[in-house]
């Protein structure tokens, strides 16, 4: 091992959506950060070169520098022995902006009552209403508190969408659920496209409403980064235009330009080193050359994924944390949740919808079966979800989309795809599953990556309050697609189904006031280890139905605030 | 700032471009070349906008279907494995069938890189379908009887077929056919125009996303971008 090299102020672990941003705000700050990532430094002609949807969608390309080669390994419940999940493991990327380059660009807040599940739950329906085993609990932080930080997030990196509801007036357009904003987006909402706005008069005739999806993908030309031009290859692909809005582009490039952000890639942290009071003093990772080097700090910023952050904190074993890093309250790993998912397709018969261009971005949504949007009496379950009708459809993709009792293969298959590849259009869910004391994250006592490093296992089933929540929406998807003139619909991803290694995954380092039910505080600060932060969907103590990346964001921003303005009490 | 690396792995295919857009100086203004107009659709004249840097890139010349040597399988299972490919995608009067647009070399290249694993699974299954046909092997029977054995090993029903065979050759010959023609299959775009994907299109106008709208086909792989594959 490398003597030391100069003590950083702060050191971040992982540079994608939450590191990215925190990274910027320090920077701008003044305060000397070193980033550490572990994938490669790349650009918009890299991602050029990798528009094609076997080493995209198929292959993982992103993730093959760590994630794919240390997937979790999975269990339906603690009894049960790991055995491959009923979905398979969902991607994330490795890479200097992380999932953020790769991600769909949906770019959501969550509104006042998703931080208040428990809460609104039991003062609506009664805490008779909270599943049995269910270890949901409110945010220790409100959307009041966080509402400025959603505001500069999308100023910054560049989200495109129409305001709801600014300062309590509810704006024509606009999703009329939002809780309130301060100002409109910064951008116009992504443009229509012929099947999104099928989609919405569909949605309208049943008396919901609904309004374009935010995205952090630009409408116009924002911050010297041009508008997108709906290429297709959007979810699972790096932008070739610099039009979608990762960190990348956006937080990552300005943090760098203060000259106070170093950027090391390809740089994987190990352990995280903690000394015999408990604090933490820096990281040890093998650099660029495979040499483990030692990087001390004052502070450090573990942003990794969900995975690796629990992952890292339990291989950081210590004198003073013998169970895995700030894990001496034994909540490290508990109260993990994963998004459930509820699709449907509907087959448009003649119709030429033309969705293989388009961005995920590009989407109609509604927010009428969100949250506690509806009333839940009698239903069974509490909770929501978001639901988007959206553009963007790969050539192998479709070639598997085949309605019910479509051949699988032969000339009738390639008749039916011939006529009707481009006329299968789909209603997506994202549907709000709740933590439990049986779902949670520990070491593979088997299974390692290849240096020899235990992975994570995940043990996760749904409850029945999933169970209920997906057939339900799975009804009303069903209903959506036949009043915008489906003549038949079938799954595209079926409700009671968890998907237990995902991209939206949340939990194992729960933020919280209490110690002994969570690991960091509001500001993603450990209980245990003040000058180590957290951050991530591994602080959510709920999910909303929403996907997580501008939350995680915000988030990030009001933490690594709140670290720049305490730095001096805070750092080691 | 550190110098941006990838990883050997992808360093070794990209780097080749990577150097020449640099010496061409070309990157650094690709943002300016490709932006459009604040207010504007992005869509409209939108060709001409296209930065010339994209442009420059020439299609490699397509190896010979009927002249390539497998490396991952023999000869013998590469004769099977084309005669059952032929049956999942035929050439009928739609156009080129699965042989035609060079799946088999798509799923042999994949079976001695990405897809090693499977190799096995092949191996045993295109054998038992051999064992299953007979004296003349599967290559040898008529498309009736290869269409009544791939439905056997469909269901399960063939002895000695692994299970997953029969699924994974299928998903296979789809990627082979609908993916990238830079994998090898996929020749002439048959597969996409085949179900009416244009090609890489980098601008969709507002009006090519309009319900019923006519898109011509562009017939472009991501090789004319510096795509090298996996």
């Amino acid at each position: 091992m490398s003597n030391p090299l100069p003590k950083a102020d702060v050191v971040i672990v992982g540079l994608g959506a939450a590191g990215g941003i925190a990274a910027y705000v320090l920077a701008q700050a003044g305060i000397n950060v070193v980033g550490l990532e572990a994938g490669p430094y790349l650009d918009k002609a890299d991602f050029l070169a990798r528009d094609d949807e076997i080493s995209g969608s198929i292959l993982g390309w992103t993730g093959e520098p760590k994630y794919n080669k240390e997937l979790p390994t999975w269990r339906p419940d603690a009894k049960s022995p790991t055995a491959s999940p009923p979905i398979p493991p969902i991607r994330m990327a490795n890479m200097v902006g992380g999932t953020s380059v790769h991600y769909g660009t949906q770019s959501w807040r969550m509104r006042a009552d998703d931080f208040k599940v428990r809460s609104t739950t039991i003062q609506r329906y009664g805490q008779e209403a909270i599943p049995a085993g269910s270890t949901v609990e409110d945010w220790p932080l409100t959307y009041e508190e966080l509402e400025p930080y959603y505001d500069k997030v999308e100023y910054l990196i560049g989200v495109s969408g129409k305001a709801g509801n600014i300062n309590g007036q509810i704006v024509e357009g606009g999703n009329p659920f939002e809780s309130p904003r301060s100002r409109e987006f910064p951008l116009p909402p992504v443009r229509s496209a012929g099947f999104t706005e099928l989609a919405a008069e569909g949605m309208r005739k049943l008396g919901y409403h609904p309004f374009p999806q935010p995205a952090a993908i630009l409408s116009q030309d924002f911050d010297g980064r041009p508008a997108c031009t709906m290429c297709g290859y959007c979810s699972s692909y790096g932008c070739w235009n610099d039009s979608k809005s990762s960190t990348l582009v956006s937080a990552i490039r300005h943090a760098e330009a203060t000259g106070k952000l170093e950027i090391r890639p390809n740089s994987r942290v190990m352990r995280i080193l903690s000394n015999d009071k408990g604090e933490v003093v820096g990281v040890e990772y093998l650099d660029e050359q495979g040499q483990l080097q030692v990087q001390p700090a004052g502070v450090v910023i573990l942003s990794t994924y969900i995975y690796e952050n629990v992952r890292l904190l339990l291989l950081s074993t210590s004198t003073a944390y013998p169970q895995g890093l700030v894990n001496n309250n034994g909540q490290v790993g508990k109260h993990y949740f994963s998004h459930a998912y509820v699709g449907r397709n509907g087959l448009f018969p003649g119709k030429r919808l033309n969705l293989w261009g388009g961005t995920t971005g590009q989407a109609t949504a509604m927010d009428d079966l969100n949250g506690d949007n509806f009333d839940h009496s009698g239903l069974g379950f509490i909770r929501g979800a978001v639901i988007f009708a959206g553009t963007g459809a790969l050539p192998i993709g479709r070639s598997r989309t085949l309605a019910p009792g479509v051949p699988q293969w032969g000339s009738a298959y390639k008749q039916w795809l011939h006529e009707n590849a481009d006329s299968v259009g789909s209603v997506f869910a994202q549907v709000e599953p709740l933590p439990y004391e049986f779902t949670f994250l520990d070491l593979d006592p088997e299974v390692k990556d290849p240096l020899g490093v235990p992975v994570l296992r995940v043990t996760y089933s749904f409850g029945e309050n999933e169970n209920l929540a997906t057939t339900y929406i799975d009804e009303k998807l069903d209903e959506m697609l036949r009043a915008m003139g489906a003549t038949e619909t079938w799954p595209s991803f079926p409700a009671r189904t968890p998907v237990p290694i995902n991209s939206h995954a949340y939990g194992g380092t729960r933020m919280g006031d209490d110690p002994a039910t969570s690991v960091v505080n509001k500001y993603g600060q450990a209980h245990e280890a003040p000058n180590l932060f957290i951050l991530g969907g591994s602080t959510f103590p709920t999910s909303s139905g929403y996907n997580p990346t501008e939350t995680i964001e915000a988030h990030a921003w009001y933490a690594a605030e709140y670290l720049a303005q305490n730095l001096n009490s805070i750092a080691v | 700032m550190p110098e941006r690396r990838l990883p050997e792995h992808v360093l070794a295919r990209v780097i080749h471009r990577r150097r020449f857009l640099r010496d061409t100086a070309l990157l650094t203004g690709a943002a300016a070349g490709l932006a459009v107009p604040a207010g504007a659709d992005a869509a409209s004249g939108a060709a001409s906008r296209y930065p010339a840097w994209l442009r420059m890139f020439a299609q490699a010349a397509q190896e010979d279907i009927d002249s390539y040597t497998p490396t991952a399988l023999t000869d013998a299972e590469f004769t099977t494995l084309k005669a059952a490919i032929a049956r999942l995608i035929p050439a009928d009067e739609l156009g080129p069938g699965a042989v035609e647009a060079g799946v088999q070399i798509f799923i042999d290249r994949a079976l001695a890189g990405p897809y090693a694993a499977t190799l096995p699974l092949y191996q045993a299954g295109l054998a038992a379908l051999d064992q299953a046909a007979g004296a003349d092997g599967f290559s040898g029977l008529s498309p009736e009887r290869q269409d009544e054995l791939l439905t056997q090993a469909e269901n399960s029903e063939i002895e000695g077929v692994p299970q997953g065979f029969f699924a994974t050759l299928l998903e296979h010959t789809r990627q082979g056919m609908f993916g990238d023609p830079i994998y090898g299959g996929n020749r002439d775009f048959a597969g996409w125009d085949l179900i009416g994907f244009p090609g890489i299109k980098l601008v969709w106008t507002e009006a090519d996303q309009q319900i019923d709208a006519t898109v011509t086909p562009e017939h472009v792989s991501v090789e004319r971008y510096g795509g090298t594959g996996w």
